[in-house]
């Protein structure tokens, strides 16, 4: 699963998530790709779990490209503990997804399996999405 | 390059006059240039679609004619879309003239199936516009490069374009447009911690996060037993 190599700390407050995508929000590689349509925070083991869904979907053909990395650590109290004593420990990584986000990339497969590859993948993921096209497509600036 | 007419209004600056204007399903633009001061005007949303859905896309020469002013030709020079929607925010238009050189981005359009990619490898397009300089009516509506010869692990680069006569890359610098690539390996991935790292390495199983063998927590690192529990 994905995570960073090195934090400078361990900890991290909560934060919102609050308007749209303008960074991340093009196809900036593949010809295909999943786009968020609701904000949410995506974990590592979802980005992973749609990633092996795409992969094994295109029988590991063509290019995948993930566009988003779970830096952000949330941690957890574990259970039967009474409220108090400082913040629980990092249990999961997560990245903040605004909506308009660009999470998968693909390229080099057939139209009809990249749509169902992406479809497969958008049931892992935590937010709502939806497929976008080079063909009826304009970048955003 | 392709011409078409598009009909323009003068408006208002300002954001309040833009949005009004956008929720009349019109577009707000400025038209600038070497002999024209900037002017803030509207175009047609339906009209200003249908014109950049055409086989040229952006790259048109559009005669802009507006009410109550002047006509001339101009460029369609940037836009700024909703990165969601995709609908023009707005648009700018650069007055042209047809004896000065310009420098613009020409879509790329690759043609035929390489032999790397019939073999099983995936054709990677790195740039999908070039960057040229030509004079307006020089200007090509699409470059069409020739990929059939490309095998996997090769690349076109921007030096090997045969340019149509009275185009010119206006830079000296090199660049791949294309290459075909093999196809990407699944590589099992497993959460690896860092070493030194000052977080709690996250094991596949979150329960306890122990981290994997072989990896000291960082000092500092609080590693004491669960003493909280009741």
């Amino acid at each position: 699963m994905l995570q960073p190599t090195k934090t400078k700390f361990r900890k991290r407050q909560k934060g919102r998530i609050r308007g749209i995508a303008r960074k991340g929000c093009n196809l900036s590689f593949g010809d295909y790709g999943l786009q968020a349509v609701t904000h949410g925070r995506v974990t590592a083991r979802q980005i992973e779990s749609a990633r092996m869904a795409m992969s094994r979907a295109a029988k590991r053909g063509g290019k995948l490209w993930v566009r988003i990395f779970p830096d952000i650590p949330i941690s957890k109290k574990p259970a039967e503990v009474r409220m108090g004593k400082g913040k629980g420990n990092p249990e999961e990584w997560v990245v903040p997804v605004k909506r308009g986000r660009m999470l998968y990339e693909m390229q080099g497969v057939s139209k009809e399996v990249a749509v169902e590859s992406l479809r497969l993948a958008s049931h892992k993921l935590s937010v709502k999405t939806k497929i976008v096209v080079r063909e009826d497509y304009r970048d955003a600036k | 390059m392709k011409k078409v007419a598009l009909t323009a209004e003068k408006r208002e600056r300002g954001k309040g006059v833009s949005r009004r204007l956008r929720s009349d399903k019109r577009i707000p633009a400025v038209l600038y240039g070497k002999s024209v001061d900037p002017m803030p005007i509207s175009v047609d949303w339906l009209e200003m679609e249908k014109l950049v859905k055409g086989e040229a896309g952006m790259n048109v020469m559009v005669d802009l004619s507006i009410a109550g002013g002047d006509s001339g030709m101009a460029l369609i020079r940037d836009y700024q879309a909703d990165p969601f929607k995709r609908k023009f925010t707005h648009i700018d238009f650069q007055a042209i003239t047809m004896t000065d050189k310009l420098e613009i981005e020409v879509p790329i359009d690759l043609v035929g199936q390489s032999i790397g990619v019939k073999e099983g490898g995936v054709l990677e397009q790195m740039r999908r516009t070039l960057h040229i300089a030509a004079l307006p009516d020089k200007i090509p509506s699409k470059i069409e490069i020739d990929i059939t010869g490309l095998n996997i692990g090769d690349s076109f680069h921007a030096n090997e374009i045969n340019l149509p006569e009275g185009v010119e890359f206006p830079h000296v610098g090199n660049y791949t447009i294309a290459a075909v690539v093999p196809p990407t390996k699944v590589e099992e991935t497993v959460a690896v911690p860092a070493e030194g790292a000052e977080g709690v390495a996250l094991a596949e199983g979150v329960e306890g996060a122990a981290p994997a063998e072989g990896a000291a927590p960082a000092e500092g690192a609080e590693t004491k037993p669960e003493e909280k529990k009741e």
